[in-house]
C-alpha cells in the first residue's frame, strides 16, 4: 500500500506542476519588480553613484576653507556618498536646479572667524526641491551633523571659558588637543549604536525576502496535493488496514522531495544565469534547500489540515508576510520594537530568511539547519495532531 | 473455508458509545448471506456506526464477527477479501484518473486491473467509458459508480454500502439501485443503510435500530407503518 500511495501521490503532485510554473512566472515577475524597484534603487543604485554638494563662499582663497572642505569630506557619514566642491553661487544654484548637485552650502561672510572665535554665523543649506528618499536622508544627515557640530563646538567653548575662569588661559593651547579627543571619544561611543554586529549587505536581505515570498506563494499551487481528502477516503483506508499517518507521511515526503528538486534546479539555473549572487552548492547549502522544502511543505500540510483549501491558501499568504515582517525581513529590524523582533526571530521564517540571505551571499555563515529541522518536524506533528482531533470530532 | 458451506455471519458483542451517548447496546445478531439487507432507523441511531464496525473502519472492543470458524475482526485479510465497503462520501482522489483510483484499492498488482474490470459486477457499471478521465471531471452519478467499483474490483461476497443514494438526483438513484439489485441477484450479500423508501424495492430483509437495539423485521414494511416503526410508535412486525 505504501508504494501504491507513493506512486499516486507523486502523480497528484506532478499534476500541480503546470499551475506551479505559470504561478512561478507571474509571481516571479511581480516580486522581481517590487524587489528591483525597492531594494536596488534604495540600497544599491544610489550608494554606488556619489553625489556632489556645492560650497559657496566669499573666502575661497582662504586656507581655512580648504581645511573645512577636507574636514567635511573626511567625515565618516559623508565620505561614503558625498563630494564637496567650492563654486560661485550662480553655478551652484544652476547645478542644484539641474539635478547635478544634491545640496548647496552657503557659507556666510566671516564663517571661519566665527568658528574660531565662538560667534554664531549659521550656515545656510539649500536642498533640491525634488522629494526623493535620498533628499530626505541627506536632510536628516545634515541636521544631525549640524547638531553634533554645534554641541561639540559648545563643549569646546565651555572648556575654554572654564580655563579662563580658572585663570589658566596660557595652558589652554596645550589642552585643546585633549579637549578635542575627549569630545570625539564621547561622540564616537554613541555612534557605535548605529552599527550591527552582523553586517550582511541589505541587498542579500531583500533578495532572501523576495525568494521566500516567491517560494511561499508558488508553493500554494501544491495545495490540491496537500489538501485533506474526503472522509470516505480515510474510512476506506482504515478498513484497508492502512494508517492515515502513513498517508500523511507519504504526502509529506513526496511533496517535500518534489519541491526540493524544483528549488534546487531553480537555484542552479539562477546561479548560472549571470546573476549578481555568488551562490555555492556545498552540502550544507543543499541540505538547507532540502529543509526549506520540508519547512514550506509541512506548513502547507498543517494549514491544509486546519482549514479548507481556500482558507489554507489565504492563511499561508498572510502568515508568510506577517512572519517576514516580524523578523525584520520587510522593514529593517531597526524600525521594529524589540519584543516584536524577538517574537519574529523565534518564528519559522527567521532561520529560513537568514539562511537564504547567507546562501545568496556566497555562504559567509553557516545556514541555520537545526531550527529549520525542528520547525519542520513540529509542523508535521501539528498537522497529524489536527488530523487526529478532526477525526475524533467527526466521531 | 475447506468446502464448508457458510450461510451467515454471526455478529456478537457490538457495543459502542460516543462519549456519554450509548448508541449500540451489546448487539448480537446473525447476518444471513445471500440476502439484501437494509438497516433503518432514526437519524443518529447508529446505523452508519454499525456498518463502519462491520467494515472494519471502527474498532469495537469485545465484538466478534464469526464467518464459520474465522473471526473477521481478527483476520483482517479475510475480511477485506470478503467484504467490500462503500462509505457515504466518495472515497476518491479527485485529481487522479478513475484508473488510478481503482488501482489504489485493487488488492493485487496493477496488471490485474484489466481482469478485474471484466468482472460482471464491475462490467455493468460501464466504468471503461471514462476510465482515463480525472474523477473531478465526472458527474455525481459517475462518481458513485466509481466508488462502487472501488469496492467491487476485489470481487467481494458482501457489499456494505452507507446511504447509496445520498446526494444523487432521481435518475442516478435509480441507476445505482439497478446495479445493487444486479449484485444481489448474482447470489451475493448486500447490506446498506438508507433514508430513501425507494431503496426498499431491492431489499429482502429489513433490520431496525431502536434504542440501541437491532430488531429484524419479518417483512419489508413501507409507508406509514415504516415511519411508525422507526419512530417507535409501532412494534417491529
Amino acid at each position: 500500500m505504501f508504494l501504491k500511495l507513493l506512486k499516486l501521490e507523486t502523480k497528484k503532485a506532478l499534476h500541480c506542476l503546470p499551475v506551479f510554473f505559470a504561478a512561478l512566472v507571474i509571481f516571479g515577475v511581480l516580486i522581481g519588480m517590487i524587489y528591483s524597484s525597492l531594494s536596488r534603487s534604495l540600497y544599491e543604485g544610489e550608494a554606488v553613484a556619489r553625489a556632489t554638494v556645492g560650497v559657496v563662499t566669499d573666502e575661497s582663497d582662504s586656507r581655512y576653507i580648504d581645511m573645512l572642505i577636507d574636514y567635511l569630506s573626511g567625515m565618516e557619514s559623508a565620505a561614503f556618498a558625498l563630494d564637496f566642491e567650492v563654486m560661485d553661487e550662480e553655478e551652484a544654484m544652476n547645478g542644484l536646479n539641474r539635478g547635478k548637485l544634491v545640496a548647496v552650502l552657503l557659507l556666510p561672510e566671516d564663517t571661519i572667524n566665527g568658528i574660531l572665535y565662538g560667534e554664531n554665523f549659521p550656515v545656510q543649506v539649500v536642498f533640491s526641491k525634488e522629494q526623493s528618499l535620498s533628499n530626505v536622508f541627506l536632510y536628516e544627515l545634515t541636521h544631525a551633523g549640524m547638531k553634533l557640530l554645534s554641541s561639540a563646538q559648545a563643549s569646546t567653548y565651555a572648556a575654554t571659558t572654564l580655563y579662563a575662569k580658572a585663570e589658566k588661559t596660557e595652558e589652554l593651547w596645550d589642552a585643546y588637543n585633549d579637549i578635542d579627543m575627549l569630545n570625539f571619544s564621547y561622540v564616537l561611543s554613541r555612534e557605535k549604536l548605529f552599527f550591527t554586529e552582523d553586517t550582511l549587505p541589505a541587498i542579500y536581505t531583500y533578495a532572501a525576502t523576495a525568494l521566500i515570498l516567491l517560494i511561499s506563494f508558488s508553493h500554494i499551487c501544491f495545495a490540491p496535493s496537500l489538501k485533506r481528502e474526503d472522509t470516505g477516503f480515510y474510512q476506506l483506508l482504515f478498513s484497508d488496514r492502512t494508517s492515515p499517518l502513513l498517508y500523511l507521511i507519504v504526502k509529506y515526503l513526496v511533496n517535500s522531495l518534489l519541491y526540493f528538486i524544483l528549488l534546487l534546479t531553480g537555484m542552479f539555473i539562477f546561479s548560472k544565469a549571470g546573476s549578481d549572487f555568488s551562490i555555492s552548492f556545498d552540502i550544507k547549502n543543499i541540505l538547507m534547500i532540502l529543509l526549506c522544502s520540508c519547512l514550506i511543505t509541512s506548513l502547507g500540510l498543517f494549514l491544509e489540515q486546519l482549514f479548507s483549501e481556500a482558507g489554507a491558501i489565504m492563511a499561508q499568504i498572510i502568515l508568510c508576510i506577517a512572519m517576514l515582517f516580524l523578523c525584520g525581513a520587510i522593514l529593517p529590524a531597526a524600525f521594529l520594537p524589540g519584543p516584536m523582533l524577538s517574537i519574529g526571530n523565534a518564528l519559522l521564517f527567521a532561520p529560513l530568511h537568514r539562511s537564504l540571505a547567507y546562501f545568496l551571499n556566497g555562504n559567509s555563515a553557516d545556514p541555520e539547519l537545526l531550527p529549520m529541522a525542528v520547525w519542520s518536524a513540529g509542523l508535521f506533528a501539528a498537522a497529524w495532531l489536527v488530523f487526529k482531533l478532526r477525526k475524533e470530532a467527526r466521531s | 473455508m475447506d468446502g464448508q458451506v457458510i450461510n451467515s455471519i454471526e455478529v456478537t458483542g457490538v457495543d459502542f458509545s460516543y462519549r456519554k451517548n450509548h448508541v449500540l447496546k451489546d448487539l448480537n445478531f446473525s447476518l444471513p448471506l445471500g440476502e439484501s439487507i437494509a438497516i433503518l432507523g432514526a437519524n443518529g441511531c447508529g446505523k452508519s456506526t454499525l456498518l463502519s464496525i462491520l467494515a472494519g473502519v471502527r474498532h469495537c472492543h469485545g465484538a466478534a464477527m464469526m464467518y464459520g470458524n474465522c473471526d473477521l475482526t481478527k483476520d483482517k485479510k479475510m475480511r477485506s477479501k470478503l467484504i467490500g465497503y462503500v462509505p457515504q462520501t466518495d472515497p476518491l482522489l479527485p485529481e487522479l484518473s478513475v484508473r488510478d483510483n481503482l488501482l489504489l484499492w485493487l488488492k493485487g498488482p496493477a496488471k490485474q486491473l484489466d481482469a478485474a474490470l471484466e468482472l460482471p459486477s464491475v462490467q455493468m457499471l460501464n466504468i471503461k467509458d471514462f476510465i482515463k478521465k480525472p474523477v473531478k471531471a465526472l458527474s455525481g452519478g459517475m462518481r458513485k459508480r466509481v466508488s462502487l467499483a472501488t469496492a467491487l474490483i476485489n470481487d467481494p461476497q458482501i457489499l456494505i454500502m452507507d446511504e447509496p443514494a445520498a446526494a444523487l438526483d432521481l435518475c442516478y438513484k435509480a441507476e445505482i439501485r439497478e446495479y445493487l439489485a444486479a449484485f444481489h441477484e448474482s447470489g451475493r450479500t448486500l447490506l446498506l443503510t438508507t433514508h430513501d423508501e425507494e431503496d426498499l424495492s431491492i431489499i429482502t430483509l429489513l433490520c431496525l435500530i431502536r434504542d440501541g437495539r437491532l430488531h429484524k423485521s419479518s417483512r419489508v414494511v413501507r409507508g406509514d407503518e415504516l415511519i411508525g416503526v422507526i419512530k417507535g410508535e409501532r412494534d417491529v412486525p
